[in-house]
């Protein structure tokens, strides 16, 4: 009886260790083993390894995402950089509103002095100082559905000493109950402002707090219990 | 036939117990084992260390293909006592195996990671696997192979295996 050794055969000891062959290869296989010590010594060696990976099984790959995760992506992403561009914008409008007041101070200031001689009381430029963006009753924001919903509504934020308060009203909600209502601050903080159930019409009036600044909030979103956003408003 | 029954089936059982739970199953195992050593009985060995070791070789395929077929994993172990006491691992202990077993694959090329994860982990043949690799059987065969010596060799670095 030969021992010569065959690569072909030795080959197989990979897929009988890890299974998968077919019934032929596996009997040559089994023939194989009752004669060679080699390979029985070299099964016996890397038998723990199919037992470290049963024991360690990784996260499965379990493939590229639908279609419409990757424009929900897209569409978060857009979003956010909607909202830093807003923030821009915002801080822009203050300075402007600041140089104004200033200039308006100076002026009544100026104004004055000629006038009243000595060191009169100060003109109150009250008419200017009460300026700066009234925010009557709150901050409406509309809301964008992700792709693929039809997720609609718009939320309401009002400034509150603690923070923000935060009215909803949605319509078309589909997804896996609870929903979610997160709102996004500078630098990524993110507070849970409420959570709801599932309606039979989609539509849901909920409201919601968090203890960010009105002016501090960039965006809230709507996610439903898998994580999924579902709809974003940026202020 | 009779002398390995009768010989061997207690120690088998012993064995394919270790990772099948139903009695009757594992009794099914044994005999498709013996069966197919008793294919093979004319060329084998005499000496009883190297039958039983022939034996536990060809138990070890038999319970690995069926915990495959049941889209389960098969706890392969060693033939040691000491494997015994590694019965339950704790929770910390899958998380670190996990990582382990992650560090291992990933020190594969891609191309065996897949044949890996096609015929282990997913459970297919290697013909099916061939198909779906989009490569010739013989490769897969061939990739299986040092797949699993690429693991063992990653798995002794990593002190895991000596």
């Amino acid at each position: 009886m030969s021992h010569a050794h065959d690569d072909d055969l030795r080959m197989l000891l990979g897929g009988y260790l890890l299974g998968g062959l077919d019934p032929a290869d596996t009997d040559r296989m089994d023939a194989h083993l009752s004669t060679c010590a080699d390979c029985r010594v070299e099964l016996e060696r890397l038998s723990p390894v199919p037992e470290l990976l049963r024991d360690g099984a990784p996260i499965e790959d379990v493939g590229p995402p639908a279609p419409g995760l990757v424009e929900d992506l897209l569409g978060r992403m857009r979003a956010e950089r909607a909202a830093r561009a807003a923030r821009q914008r915002r801080l822009t409008w203050a300075a402007a509103a600041a140089a104004v007041l200033v200039a308006a101070v100076a002026f009544g200031a100026g104004a004055l002095r000629p006038g009243g001689g000595g060191p009169g009381p100060v003109a109150q430029p009250s008419p200017v100082v009460s300026q700066p963006a009234p925010e009557p009753s709150g901050v409406v924001a509309r809301f964008a559905g992700a792709a693929g919903t039809r997720v609609a509504g718009v939320a309401t934020l009002s400034s509150r000493t603690w923070g923000v308060s935060i009215a909803l009203d949605m319509s078309g909600l589909e997804g896996e109950a609870p929903f979610v209502l997160r709102v996004s601050g500078p630098g990524g903080a993110t507070e849970q402002a409420c959570v709801w159930g599932s309606t039979p019409s989609g539509n849901a009036r909920v409201t919601g707090a968090s203890s960010l600044q009105l002016p501090a909030v960039d965006s809230v979103e709507v996610a439903d219990r898998t994580g999924r956003v579902l709809a974003t408003a940026t202020l | 036939m009779t002398a390995l029954y009768t010989e061997y089936y207690g120690m088998l059982l012993g064995f394919v117990l270790r990772y099948v739970r139903d009695r009757h199953r594992a009794e099914d195992l044994v005999q498709e084992t013996l069966l197919r050593a008793w294919r093979h009985i004319d060329h084998l060995d005499t000496d009883p260390a190297r039958v039983r070791s022939y034996l536990l070789t060809i138990a070890r395929n038999v319970v690995t293909n069926a915990w495959r077929a049941e889209q389960r994993r098969p706890k392969l172990v060693s033939d040691e006592p000491a494997v015994d006491a590694a019965s339950a691992p704790d929770s910390v202990d899958r998380l670190v195996e996990g990582w382990l077993v992650a560090e291992a694959l990933g020190r594969l090329s891609a191309e065996h990671r897949a044949v890996v994860r096609a015929v282990y982990y997913e459970g297919r043949s290697v013909a099916e696997a061939a198909r779906q690799l989009s490569v010739p059987e013989g490769t897969v065969k061939s990739r299986a192979y040092y797949a699993v010596r690429a693991l063992r060799t990653a798995f002794e670095e990593m002190g895991v295996l000596r």
